[in-house]
């Protein structure tokens, strides 16, 4: 066995103990920005509690209507190896749907989850919804929930409770 | 036996597909970062909150409409002139383009697909940048070796975190992702619904994952691998839709092969 090879095989061994030993995250505005350039490898990797966006409107003079869960879905099409904008725009959102409960689990004391940019563009999203349901309301709300895997809809935690908004 | 010409050709010309879907998917997402959009910058900026002034006002500048816009058509022409072949300023220009790009959508648009798209970026600049000093097939071999090692690497790691999982072990989780895939759900008689399929397509993906560094003994085993990875990677676009992770993996394979028993740079 040459150097090279003897030198690659143990980095490949160094990498699968810093899965196993896992060390502080790096965290910052400028990394949260740039973390594309930090390696995550795990892919659908374990089945953990999944953050949903639920939502409901309300027209003028009637009752609120159900809530609504926001979960990316489309048809697919072969087509879409070579442009699938609006499909990775629905799976961007969800990410954003998961970034906000990130964001709410580490929200400091004393600190409005209304300041947050992930719960100004969630609530965005919400009303992004609402418009292509042609739902028209005079006030909404949403919910975020965190849906425990591989089980039933009803068991599930609401992590943010939005204040009913005027549509305007 | 693919030479070193030919793999770095392969690279760039896969990699130039890849980035020209990319941007092309942003070109048609326009009205999402604009005003109306749920990703207008008037409430994005406050990411940069801690910036200086003047880095604010330099993405505020780069992030108006026409000049994302502007951006977006030139960044296709330099996309384009990789079809001819990669220099040291369109592979920096690229690189900075992507950076920006990733800052407008809050850090990443598609997760894994934009790290891979970063190292495919790096890789060309240490080929283009490191030419001068090292020699052009020196620089090479260190671009696609570069390329190759986080390749395998994201494989292997992939492979094995799932392995440490329990549900992936037993076939649950193969079952709940497909579920939740963008495609999803899978039908109720689905095969992939029966506990023993699932079993056995998630330990496959498993095995064929962690062997991932093994290919580095041989060409014609690396060729073989890889052409299993085009089939995963294409699985994986038709339950997730995940077209821009086909792309970016599959710009990394030419390195791959070129490696697998090829020369080393030490």
């Amino acid at each position: 066995m040459s150097m090279t090879s003897f030198a690659l095989a143990i980095y490949f061994l160094f990498v699968l103990a810093g899965l196993l030993r896992r060390g502080r995250q790096i965290s910052g505005p400028w990394w949260f920005l740039l973390r594309s350039f930090l390696p995550s490898w795990q892919f659908y990797h374990d089945v953990g509690q999944q953050p949903r966006l639920f939502f409901r409107s309300q027209v003028a003079g009637n009752p609120w209507s159900d809530w609504q869960i926001f979960v990316p879905r489309a048809r697919f099409s072969p087509l879409n190896l070579f442009h699938n904008s609006e499909n990775n725009l629905e799976l961007l959102h969800q990410t954003l749907i998961d970034q906000l409960s990130t964001d709410i689990y580490a929200l400091p004391d004393g600190s409005k989850v209304e300041e947050l940019v992930s719960y100004q563009l969630a609530n965005r999203l919400v009303r992004h919804l609402l418009v292509r349901c042609d739902a028209n309301p005079a006030a909404y709300q949403f919910e975020i929930r965190l849906v425990a895997p591989l089980s039933g809809d009803d068991q599930t935690t609401t992590t943010l409770i939005s204040p009913v908004m005027p549509w305007k | 036996m693919i030479t070193l010409s030919e793999a770095v050709r392969l690279f760039e010309c896969i990699g130039a597909i890849s980035l020209l879907i990319q941007t092309i998917e942003f070109l048609s997402l326009s009205a999402q970062t604009g005003r109306e959009g749920v990703w207008t910058w008037s409430v994005q900026r406050k990411d940069l909150a801690h910036a200086n002034p003047v880095t604010q006002k330099i993405f505020d500048v780069l992030f108006e409409d026409g000049v994302l816009r502007a951006h977006l058509w030139l960044r296709l022409l330099l996309i384009s002139s990789l079809f001819l072949g990669s220099s040291s300023g369109t592979s920096v220009l690229i690189f900075t383009s992507t950076v920006v790009l990733l800052v407008r959508w809050r850090g990443a648009f598609n997760g894994g697909s934009d790290f891979m798209t970063l190292v495919f970026l790096t890789s060309l600049m240490i080929g283009n940048l490191a030419a001068p000093f090292l020699g052009t097939e020196t620089a090479w071999t260190v671009a696609l070796w570069y390329v190759c090692v986080q390749s395998l690497t994201s494989y292997l790691l992939s492979g094995a975190s799932k392995l440490l999982a329990g549900r992936w072990r037993d076939g649950r989780a193969l079952t709940y992702f497909l579920d939740g895939g963008i495609h999803g759900p899978l039908r109720a008689g689905s095969i992939y619904r029966n506990p023993r399929v699932a079993i056995g397509c998630s330990w496959a993906f498993m095995v064929w994952e962690c062997t991932a560094p093994l290919v580095l003994i041989s060409q014609q085993l690396a060729s073989i691998w890889c052409a299993i990875a085009v089939a995963f990677h294409l699985l994986v676009f038709r339950f997730f839709g995940l077209n821009r992770f086909f792309w970016a993996w599959v710009t990394t394979l030419p390195a791959i092969v070129y490696c697998a028993g090829g020369p080393m740079p030490m």
